[in-house]
């Protein structure tokens, strides 16, 4: 049995205070979700979904797991990854593991990428992050893994600002700086909910490649039923910040037990039926 | 949409034809000693050519001691625009860093900046210089620099926090925190690139005003000590002939608006495409 590369253990996350609450609902537009308990693990290479309606604490719950989350919140519980424990560790360990062992990609690949910065200079910009002092060895790095993430014509694309790209382009730039360091777990935060459809195959697929090819563990996140079915191997089903199922994809396709992951099937199974 | 900034200011021909004076000004402190026909304190006949209107020989006319005024506003150019650059870089990496501080401090520096910001913020600053100059007696340029410059580094330092504080939250920056970069990395290559604009704006605007101001302490009797020329002490030497020798007063106020002037005008053709952009965005 492969070991466990991530365990997530009654992870609870808080609003700090009251005014701290209400300046965080204040910038975040939506309702701030709290997480509750939050028991799951992920084993190494393993593809895992999260599932789950907008506003169930999605996010907050890949944020909470990078030590990311903004100050009115607070985490509680066990986060064991790579035999560290995330929420105990010191700011400094967490930093070396971001992006080295654990990595993000986040859902909008504009607003993601410094609008200041050559594309290229910031996917090489990772490496010189984690310590490469030899900046043409990082830009080259960067090129040769912007290439390998399928944009075309890497070389001069990679000169470009972000918004000089296309918004399939920008989202492999963002892939291509989340797998720069070969990461043990990639989660990925609605990476393709930004995407026209046609586009959102093709990312998908190269994920799916890197994914395999690379070994890596998967966490994708989407509140998209046909994205996750397509890619991961079990889903998590998220609630109101609560894990309501933990099932084999293909048996939450089957036989959804929790009402919450019926309602998500059933709203794609006549698309299914007519296809 | 960004570095872009840089791009459309050189497109600008307002800001280029404000930058062209600036950096003529600057060439011109610069090679003062081999621009300047004469030596700016040599007196070659007090009595005949004293008070000489401008002609071919003295372009700018003499002052009272028969010196020869536009070498006078060339070396004083050298002074004056010495002091104002030279505090201008000093108030404003003050202001960056101490705003910056401010907004990734922590509560205690944001605190403290702020509160130091707020109550020098309310003192007129002329009357705050000359306090001090007049405490220490005459001071030498160097000691001008430090009290001129290390007197206007507050609204820089509002400008920096604020910008920062709007910067930080945007997914950009949490995108980078995400895959690992350190803190001085957030700072160095995405919260310093995306304020330049701002704090260059800043810049020229704090030429602008201290270039007057040491024009007005050396008018004052405070600033630069004859016989070293600046555009402040010759004004001062030219008042008491206004009524007789225009000159006198016309060329080292001239040189002074003209600097200030361009220093405005590029201050605020930026700040005018930095506002374009925010609502192109």
């Amino acid at each position: 049995m492969t070991p466990r590369l991530l365990a997530v253990d009654g992870l609870c996350v808080d609003a700090a205070t009251a005014r701290a609450t209400a300046r965080a609902a204040a910038h975040a537009a939506a309702p701030v979700p709290i997480l509750r308990d939050v028991t799951f693990a992920i084993k190494a290479g393993e593809t895992v979904g999260l599932l789950g309606a907008s506003g169930s604490g999605k996010t907050t719950l890949a944020l909470a797991l990078l030590g990311l989350l903004p100050t009115a919140l607070t985490a509680r519980g066990r986060v064991l990854f790579d035999g560290h424990d995330l929420l105990a560790a010191p700011e400094s360990t967490r930093r070396m593991l971001r992006g080295r062992r654990l990595a993000m990609v986040f859902q909008e690949p504009l607003t993601a990428l410094n609008p200041r910065q050559r594309v290229g200079a910031q996917v090489a910009e990772v490496a010189r992050a984690h310590g490469e002092r030899d900046a043409p060895r990082a830009m080259r790095k960067a090129l040769d893994m912007l290439d390998r993430a399928g944009l075309p014509d890497a070389e001069a694309r990679a000169r470009r600002y972000p918004h000089e790209l296309s918004g399939g382009e920008r989202q492999r730039v963002l892939l291509a700086m989340s797998l720069l360091l070969d990461p043990a777990l990639l989660i990925a935060d609605e990476p393709t909910s930004a995407l026209d459809v046609t586009v959102q195959a093709h990312v998908l697929q190269h994920l799916r490649a890197q994914q395999r090819e690379r070994g890596m563990a998967l966490l994708l996140v989407s509140h998209d039923l046909g994205v996750i079915a397509t890619t991961c191997a079990r889903t998590l089903v998220m609630h109101e910040g609560r894990i309501v199922e933990d099932v084999a994809t293909r048996q939450l396709l089957t036989a959804p037990e929790h009402p919450c992951s019926r309602a998500l099937v059933d709203a794609v199974r006549p698309v299914a039926r007519r296809a | 949409m960004a570095a872009p900034t840089w791009h459309r200011l050189r497109d600008d021909r307002t800001a280029r034809t404000a930058a062209a004076v600036l950096g003529a000004a600057v060439l011109a402190a610069l090679f003062a000693p081999w621009l300047a026909p004469f030596d700016p304190t040599l007196q070659p006949d007090p009595i005949a050519l004293r008070l000489m209107p401008p002609t071919w020989q003295h372009p700018f006319g003499t002052d009272a001691f028969s010196r020869d005024v536009l070498s006078r506003v060339l070396h004083g150019a050298r002074v004056s625009l010495g002091v104002a650059v030279g505090a201008m870089l000093l108030s404003v990496t003050l202001g960056a860093a101490l705003g910056a501080l401010a907004a990734v401090g922590g509560r205690w520096a944001d605190a403290a900046v702020s509160g130091v910001v707020d109550v020098f913020i309310a003192m007129p600053r002329l009357v705050v210089v000359i306090a001090l100059v007049a405490t220490f007696g005459t001071l030498s340029p160097w000691w001008l620099v430090v009290l001129i410059g290390g007197s206007g580094w507050l609204t820089t330092a509002r400008i920096v926090r604020a910008e920062f504080r709007d910067q930080s939250p945007r997914e950009y920056v949490l995108a980078a925190r995400a895959l690992g970069a350190s803190r001085w990395r957030i700072i160095w290559q995405h919260l310093l690139p995306a304020v330049a604009p701002q704090i260059a704006v800043t810049a020229a605007l704090a030429l602008a005003t201290v270039i007057p101001l040491e024009a007005a302490l050396s008018f004052v009797g405070f600033g630069i000590q004859p016989p070293l020329a600046s555009w402040g002490n010759i004004l001062l030497d030219g008042t008491d002939y206004l009524t007789t020798a225009w000159w006198l007063v016309v060329f080292p106020v001239a040189a002074v608006t003209l600097t200030v002037g361009s220093a405005l005008v590029l201050a605020d053709r930026l700040r005018a495409v930095i506002a374009d952009e925010q609502r192109a965005r």
